[in-house]
């Protein structure tokens, strides 16, 4: 399975992730009108906007956790989902979905394993490593993230903080092309947040592919290459963070940050 | 005490009728439970009338039903298996939604986070959904199964030798009646509360975890 990611990887020069119109509604609400996004390898794109724009809709769509009503979405070259519908068998989706790691906004950590048995178990039963190896593996990734002393403890022992960052190490340890974020610090205290943040920084600088949703503005202009303005299921405005937070073209995003900025103030 | 210890001697019947039951209610209520989740409807519309069926009948009339109107090819039931048969069909409606309440119990974002992880569904269900929705289930599943050791006494009624029986049958002869009920009802509380004594044991390493994050949780952000 590694062999066959790494050819995948050698071949690509194209988008990571590209997505074509994409809609989706739930009954008559319309809350994503015709997306286009194409993301790089080695990009890292916040999308930003107001509560109820469709951000945490869009980025459940790109792995297919929601599925789009219409629209395109291409990973890697492979057509993932066209014509309103998934495009390839259940075992490709699952391999594609290996291949996103997700961060939730609420964790979603297994209640009823430690740390370290969260971070080994899509690695033993996804990818098919042998235990120890996985084990080893998610020891590595939980020094990194700061939890070294804290691999034994279920998530009900562990801070919002904690919880997120291990989250993220189980998501790593799955080997993954790119890292979605939904929200992954608007369920921490505003003092944990820094701890979750430091380890996005960290792996921004260190290369790794991510779409970050999120409403921490400062931090969006920090890390990203590229940034996303969507209001009413609609891209606004994109583009590098200094035109976005330095020179809003649209009234939506002028709006959007005078009020932020008010509330931060 | 020779009332009480003739009661006693037919304890075991009451204890096997019991037990037989809650075995039979539970083979039928996994798949039962299993049709009701799942995602073809033929399957769940047909395990929603199993339940509100044998749920909605009385297990009294599901009783004589079974004892005197079942006979396949020329074979009559005998009231042993037939008490077992209505009391098992009547639990299976019952014990198939304590299951599915545990698992509609584990929240949506569990499964959430097993598909971005692409566990294989039954990783997914062994690993991560039955052991959280298992207490839920064994709660419903041992608050079912002390009400049915109350319900086998009904089985006396189709000839079954049980304790209730036995009751019948020394007032009949002439014991004091309230003498004989007395001890028969105490036989039937004491096994309540021996089963609700094994039951808090079950629960207790359940609850001592869900006392303890508040302590911890404390502790983590202070270090």
């Amino acid at each position: 399975m590694t062999t066959a990611r790494s050819h995948a990887t050698a071949e690509l020069e194209g988008p990571v992730i590209k997505i074509q119109h994409m809609t989706k509604s739930y009954g008559e609400t319309e809350v994503l009108r015709g997306i286009d996004l194409e993301v790089r390898r080695g990009e890292v794109i916040s999308i930003i906007g107001p509560s109820g724009s469709g951000k945490s809709t869009l980025i459940r769509c790109l792995n297919l956790l929601e599925q789009p009503s219409g629209g395109e979405v291409e990973v890697l070259g492979a057509s993932l989902f066209a014509h309103g519908r998934i495009a390839v068998g259940k075992r490709q989706l699952r391999e594609f979905r290996s291949r996103a790691g997700m961060v939730f906004q609420s964790f979603n950590l297994f209640p009823n394993l430690t740390a370290l048995e969260n971070v080994s178990l899509g690695q033993i039963h996804t990818l098919g490593r042998p235990k120890a190896q996985a084990d080893e593996k998610s020891a590595q990734l939980l020094t990194r993230v700061g939890l070294e002393d804290r691999m034994d403890h279920r998530p009900a022992e562990l801070s919002g903080g904690q919880q997120q960052r291990v989250a993220i190490a189980r998501a790593l340890a799955m080997d993954p092309e790119v890292m979605l974020f939904d929200e992954p610090t608007s369920a921490i205290d505003p003092e944990l947040r820094v701890e979750v943040l430091q380890v996005m920084k960290q792996l921004a600088e260190e290369g790794m592919t991510m779409i970050v949703v999120t409403h921490e503005l400062r931090f969006a202009e920090r890390i990203s290459d590229r940034v996303v303005f969507i209001a009413g299921g609609e891209i606004v405005e994109s583009g590098p963070p200094s035109a976005i937070f330095g020179g809003a073209k649209s009234e939506r995003l002028r709006q959007f940050l005078a009020a932020v900025e008010e509330t931060e103030l | 005490m020779s009332v009480l210890w003739l009661l006693l001697q037919s304890l075991p019947t009451t204890i096997l009728l019991w037990f037989a039951s809650q075995v039979l209610g539970l083979a039928l209520a996994v798949p039962i439970a299993a049709a009701r989740m799942s995602k073809n409807r033929v399957l769940r519309t047909a395990a929603l009338w199993w339940i509100e069926i044998f749920r909605g009948i009385p297990t009294l009339v599901l009783l004589f039903i079974v004892f005197f109107g079942l006979s396949v090819n020329g074979f009559s039931p005998d009231s042993m298996t037939a008490a077992v048969l209505a009391l098992g069909f009547s639990s299976s409606g019952y014990l198939a939604e304590s299951i599915r309440a545990g698992f509609e119990a584990v929240p949506r974002q569990q499964t959430e986070a097993a598909m971005a992880l692409s566990l294989p569904p039954l990783v997914k269900l062994g690993k991560v959904l039955l052991p959280q929705a298992f207490p839920v289930i064994s709660e419903g599943v041992v608050s079912y199964s002390i009400h049915l050791f109350k319900e086998t006494a009904l089985a006396s009624l189709i000839g079954v030798v049980d304790v209730m029986a036995v009751a019948y049958y020394l007032v009949e002869r002439g014991v004091d009646g309230p003498t004989v009920f007395f001890f028969a009802g105490a036989i039937y509380l004491l096994g309540c509360l021996l089963l609700a004594g094994v039951a808090h044991l079950i629960g207790r390493p359940r609850r001592r975890r869900r006392a303890r994050p508040a302590a911890a949780l404390r502790e983590a952000e202070v270090a």
